[in-house]
């Protein structure tokens, strides 16, 4: 069959201009990229990949024009002479471009160590810059950490000698009170068994006197047994900003609170807890009844509820003359007190601080002289009530 | 000493009277060929080897790891169709090429015209490298604008 051969050369003289011109453009452009990026290997492997496709484009190329060229001016024999050199060349040239190619994955391989290695440095640099910018910075953080721990385990230390001295203190108060009680119940009873049958108003008055130092002194007892007895509470779920709300309420109706303004502060989203609620209440009241005191029945009292991290925080604020520094480390001791001989027993704080221990909490205060006293309980999230309730 | 002597006899008599050698093989005939094709098989199964690599290990987001496989896949054409032409030219003897001024006269010996046809278009293998070279050369270029973004 005959086809025309102009399409053959038009198509095999400008393919192997253009291959030329294409496989420069490529090196140049590739060359381009290198310069921008030299250390990337990746990008040293396409330059060699250009390299050989140049090589190969070029002696290609160069062979089929000067083919085309001989065997249009019929000297065929001329082409014939040189064709094994040609093709060698051009053979040579396309098994180097595929032994580059081949080696593409090892490249690959070694461009991604490459970038690792390079990721690893460039992070240890910063690391290190960092460091040496910081160090003072980052010396006086850890100081300070170490500093906080120091005082942390100090109060820890503070908080168990308390424990230790409550405890020894108990055992012996128990062991007194429980031994005074019975004659102090003998003693009341003849006294008011006395006071039924006597007619004479002087006797009378004088039994009264006893009869009311006896009370007093079944009082003191009383507190005493409370204080040595940290039974462990009887939980139940219970709202802390009701049984506030039900104390203030109470003690208002005393008359000693006439002149008392309390406000209440209650944050609304206090959840309910489980605590003891009478031994609770017996805290709150002892605190507002201490506050009432330290401000001569006259002034105000501020009562806050509330959240900060695991706990619902109760700060009672008073208005009052506020408590000597050197007393502050003494107030939850048992039997301290400031009050005037007879008006204290000096266990309303010592019996508030077990409560609340015994509850997982803490107790804080803070002071300032003629300004008044902060007093902040601590009690945290518990539901183990509700566990318990569900388990049984 | 003995032996330095009987070294230096032995080198003596090889120089002085040399003979033909078999111990290099001969690389005449349809050697060449078969190397060229060879060649070929090589350059298409390094090409497939790349352009399957280029797909799973590729990190740049855009068009460049297109253009790359493109010029991979225009090159594993052309290497088919060379394969093929220089079977048909030099190998099978399935066609026989004559040529004037303007004409080419191509013949099979199985008188098929589809193979006529095949080996006509065929020998316009540039119409598969110049676009390979070129999507090449887009690849490059897209690698560099990737790189600067």
């Amino acid at each position: 069959m005959t086809f025309s051969y102009l399409p053959l050369f038009f198509i095999d003289v400008f393919g192997s201009v253009l291959m030329i011109i294409l496989s420069f453009a490529c090196l140049l452009k590739s060359i381009r990229l290198r310069r921008n990026d030299p250390k990337n290997v990746l990008i040293s492997f396409l330059v060699w990949i250009c390299c050989g496709l140049l090589l190969f484009a070029v002696s290609r190329s160069c062979g089929h024009i000067v083919k085309q060229l001989l065997l249009v001016y019929g000297y065929q024999d001329i082409w014939e002479d040189i064709r094994p050199f040609s093709g060698s060349v051009n053979t040579f040239a396309f098994i180097l471009v595929a032994s580059i190619t081949i080696f593409f994955r090892q490249i690959w391989k070694i461009h991604i160590q490459v970038l690792d290695d390079r990721k690893k440095l460039v992070d240890a640099h910063k690391e290190l810059v960092f460091l040496n910018e910081n160090l003072e910075k980052l010396v006086r953080e850890r100081t300070l950490k170490l500093e906080k721990e120091a005082s942390q385990r100090a109060e820890l230390e503070k908080h168990m000698v308390q424990a230790e001295k409550l405890s020894a203190i108990g055992e012996l108060s128990s062991g007194v009170a429980h031994e005074i009680n019975n004659p102090l119940g003998i003693i009341l009873g003849y006294c008011q068994l006395l006071l039924r049958h006597e007619k004479d108003t002087q006797k009378i008055d004088d039994l009264k006197i006893i009869e009311k130092h006896v009370k007093s002194c079944k009082a003191i007892v009383q507190d005493l047994l409370n204080f040595s007895r940290s039974s462990k509470p009887l939980k139940k779920l219970y709202s802390i900003n009701s049984i506030i709300e039900e104390i203030t309420n109470y003690v208002k109706t005393h008359s000693s609170f006439e002149k008392i303004e309390i406000i209440k502060y209650f944050s609304n989203d206090i959840p309910e807890i489980c605590i003891d609620s009478e031994k609770i209440k017996q805290v709150f009241f002892n605190l507002i009844m201490n506050a009432n005191h330290a401000m001569n029945q006259n002034g105000k009292i501020i009562i806050k509820t509330t959240c900060e991290n695991e706990n619902i925080r109760i700060d009672i604020e008073d208005t009052g003359e506020g408590i000597k520094e050197e007393n502050i480390t003494r107030i939850f001791d048992p039997f301290f007190t400031t009050k005037p001989t007879g008006k204290g027993t000096g266990l309303g704080l010592s019996v508030s601080y077990g409560i609340i221990k015994n509850h997982g909490g803490d107790i804080k205060v803070s002071s300032s002289l003629k300004k008044g006293s902060v007093f902040s309980i601590y009690l945290p999230f518990d539901n183990s009530c509700i566990i318990n309730e569900a388990q049984n | 000493m003995k032996k330095t002597a009987s070294v230096f006899i032995t080198a003596l008599i090889i120089i002085l009277f040399p003979d033909t050698s078999y111990s290099i093989q001969a690389h005449g005939g349809s050697e060449g060929i078969v190397v060229h094709q060879l060649g070929h098989i090589f350059f298409l199964f390094s090409l497939l080897a790349l352009g399957y690599w280029l797909k799973s290990k590729w990190a740049l987001k855009g068009k460049s790891k297109l253009y790359l496989r493109l010029s991979c896949l225009f090159l594993v054409l052309w290497n088919f169709d060379v394969i093929i032409m220089h079977f048909l030219d030099e190998q099978s003897g399935l066609i026989n090429v004559s040529r004037n001024a303007f004409d080419i006269c191509i013949r099979s010996a199985a008188n098929s015209h589809i193979l006529e046809y095949l080996y006509y278009f065929g020998k316009m293998d540039h119409i598969l490298c110049v676009p390979a070279l070129f999507f090449l050369y887009k690849g490059l270029k897209s690698i560099e604008t990737e790189k600067g973004d």
